[in-house]
């Protein structure tokens, strides 16, 4: 059973970093902080497909990951949409309460 | 109160029945449009079966057909399949990276998505205004699957459905 014994500001902070090292086309990460104990992501790439929706997808906490994820990919367009509330959230999700990650803004 | 476990569960039932049936039929004997068919409906679901715990509203699920490849793009990053196929998220994106484009055909399989082209259910018209049947078409595009990174993509929807209370619940 995994335990939530780290900070989830730092497992999102490794992620961030680690998502951003390995995708170069990955241009903006978006942590949309929760009550719950869990980590929602939307991550801004150009390369993945335009579905005009924020599908987000479940896992389970793991060994290295303590917290449950729920993580969305979006196109850029797809971001500004959502930023104009032409595309909703998943549902309890709210950008009131987020902070973005940008390439430039990440040493990696 | 939504039984999320209990949806999402279902929605995976039904997805290894459609992958169990695509293997039944995965043979020259039948039609290409058939099995493609049951194949478009198997990955579709395995990727509903992860939104549905994402906080994504049923009727939502339900009426989506582009899910695949976003499922595709979004599981490089879960650990445990990282763990379960020994590769760092580096080389897992690399390597979902040459399957990306068989799963993308096999996603604009579903006629809402295919709009006007070939798709495994429905008649439509050509180019040339011929109305082209799914029984009597060849499929070239999907023909990818017989590749090497189509047989890997095949091996590893395979090892979704076998694996997926332990990779995903």
């Amino acid at each position: 059973m995994s335990q939530n014994h780290q900070p989830i500001e730092s497992v999102v902070d490794k992620l961030v970093h680690e998502y951003f090292e390995a995708d170069e086309h990955l241009e903006k990460i978006i942590w949309i902080k929760s009550p719950k104990p869990e980590i929602r992501l939307i991550e801004v790439n150009a390369q993945t497909v335009t579905t005009n929706d924020v599908l987000s997808f479940y896992f389970p906490p793991s060994d290295e990951i303590p917290y449950a994820m729920k993580i969305a990919e979006v196109t850029p367009a797809e971001w500004q949409r959502v930023l104009q509330n032409e595309i909703p959230l998943p549902v309890g999700w709210s950008l009131e309460n987020r902070q973005e990650f940008s390439r430039e803004l990440v040493a990696v | 109160m939504i039984d999320l476990r209990a949806w999402q569960l279902a929605f995976l039932r039904q997805g290894r029945s459609d992958w169990e049936t695509y293997q039944r039929i995965d043979d020259p004997a039948w039609p290409t449009c058939h099995r493609l068919h049951f194949l478009q409906m198997a990955t579709e679901k395995l990727a509903k079966a992860l939104l549905i715990a994402g906080d994504m509203p049923l009727d939502k699920i339900t009426h989506t057909h582009a899910a695949f490849v976003k499922f595709m793009r979004v599981a490089r990053k879960n650990h445990n399949l990282q763990k379960e196929l020994g590769m760092t998220y580096s080389q897992i994106i690399a390597h979902f990276n040459r399957l990306l484009p068989i799963a993308r055909e096999i996603e604009i399989l579903a006629p809402t998505l295919a709009q006007v082209g070939p798709n495994p259910e429905y008649p439509w018209l050509d180019n040339t205004g011929q109305i082209l049947v799914p029984v009597d078409y060849s499929f070239p595009r999907i023909k990818l699957l017989q590749s090497q990174p189509g047989t890997q993509l095949l091996r590893h929807i395979r090892y979704f459905f076998v694996a997926f209370e332990k990779l995903f619940l």
